[in-house]
């Protein structure tokens, strides 16, 4: 009798069909979920150091006296000053040249201890309706005031949606021209 | 003989005739791909979308995080100042370091700790400045713009971020970009 050939084993696929399932649902839960970070710029002009920041920008009009729009950035506070003098809280310019008691720094922080970057934001609206040509903004700071305070500061002082109405612009309407200064006043 | 076991016979017939078959020419792999393909594909797409976000590529890290803001600037390839908790960096490279957010007084102009200005950055931001005049005057649609973008960490103290701004205003870098994350939509 012919011997019964032997079958030779069949090699069996491993079944990776499941495995392929889990990272197909894996995948687009993990690149959902990735954050796509987008980097932008800020134009900033030269620091100054020492002393009062320079009148170049009013040779066309000698007669007008300069606005030196400053913002200082203390522990404390914000101090918004005008026409190289400070300007008390309440943030307004006639308080300017009323003689009496005078409170600073124009913007305390609030009750988290952090800066009241929307107060300032009004009362650049304010002097902003006062002074429709100007837009450069000097910023001073403590040396201790870490730097996205100063972005932060930079953001509010740039544009807003009330200081539409009164540039007719809806972007860079306030004072986006910033020069960082590093003097004391 | 039933109809199972008819059907079984067959079966078996076919089976060893395959088996012969293949211990004679060689049995034939088969590697299912079709999911494989899948997720190269998805991940190719993922790359793809994260390669077009930004031309530039700014890593965050513990050693430096960028602070937040509204502006919507894109960014464009300017000469990059790094400054990170442990060290400013040109291009990358390592220029000097910082301690506690300050710089050692050993690194400064005239070895004096209230100088303004950082002496490697000068140093390797004045070569650079000579190296893209250089370029300019052989290459006149190249123009030499003095335009420098600062990537630092978001809790740098002002008085760094001044001296750093000074040290390039020196080098003839008087055009300042700070690279930022966007915010919001």
């Amino acid at each position: 009798m012919a011997r019964k050939p032997r079958i030779p084993e069949e090699v069996k696929d491993v079944n990776i069909m499941p495995l392929m399932n889990i990272i197909m649902l894996l995948i687009p839960f993990l690149i959902m979920s990735t954050e796509f970070i987008k980097i932008g710029l800020i134009n900033v002009a030269a620091p100054k150091i020492g002393g009062a920041p320079s009148q170049a920008d009013n040779q066309n009009k000698p007669k007008k006296k300069p606005l030196n729009l400053t913002v200082q950035v203390s522990k404390k506070g914000l101090t918004v000053m005008a026409y190289n003098q400070k300007m008390p809280q309440g943030c307004n310019l006639a308080d300017l040249k009323n003689p009496g008691v005078k409170k600073f720094p124009t913007i305390k922080k609030n009750e988290n201890n952090k800066h009241n970057y929307k107060e300032l934001t009004k009362c650049l609206v304010k002097i902003k309706s006062q002074n429709l040509d100007e837009a450069r903004l000097i910023i001073m700071a403590d040396p201790e005031i870490p730097y996205h305070v100063i972005i932060k500061l930079m953001d509010a002082s740039r544009e807003s949606p009330d200081a539409k109405t009164i540039t007719k612009k809806e972007r860079d309407n306030l004072f986006p021209e910033v020069v960082i200064s590093a003097g004391v006043v | 003989m039933s109809y199972d076991k008819f059907a079984e016979k067959q079966a078996y017939k076919k089976q060893l005739k395959k088996a012969l078959r293949d211990a004679e020419f060689g049995a034939e792999a088969e590697l299912k791909m079709t999911s494989l393909m899948d997720i190269f594909v998805n991940v190719l797409i993922y790359l793809l979308m994260n390669y077009s976000t930004s031309p530039v590529d700014v890593q965050q890290n513990a050693e430096r995080r960028l602070p937040k803001s509204s502006t919507k600037n894109p960014i464009k390839m300017y000469i990059t100042v790094g400054v990170t908790k442990k060290m400013i960096l040109v291009n990358k490279k390592r220029v000097c370091e910082v301690q506690d957010g300050s710089i050692d007084a050993s690194y400064k102009k005239d070895k004096k700790a209230s100088s303004y200005v950082i002496m490697p950055l000068f140093k390797a931001l004045k070569d650079a400045a000579n190296k893209a005049k250089k370029l300019s005057r052989r290459n006149s649609s190249i123009k030499f713009k003095g335009e420098v973008m600062i990537v630092a960490d978001r809790n740098m103290p002002f008085r760094l971020l001044a001296e750093v701004m000074y040290t390039a205003g020196q080098a003839e870098y008087g055009k300042y970009r700070f690279a930022v994350v966007k915010k919001g939509g």
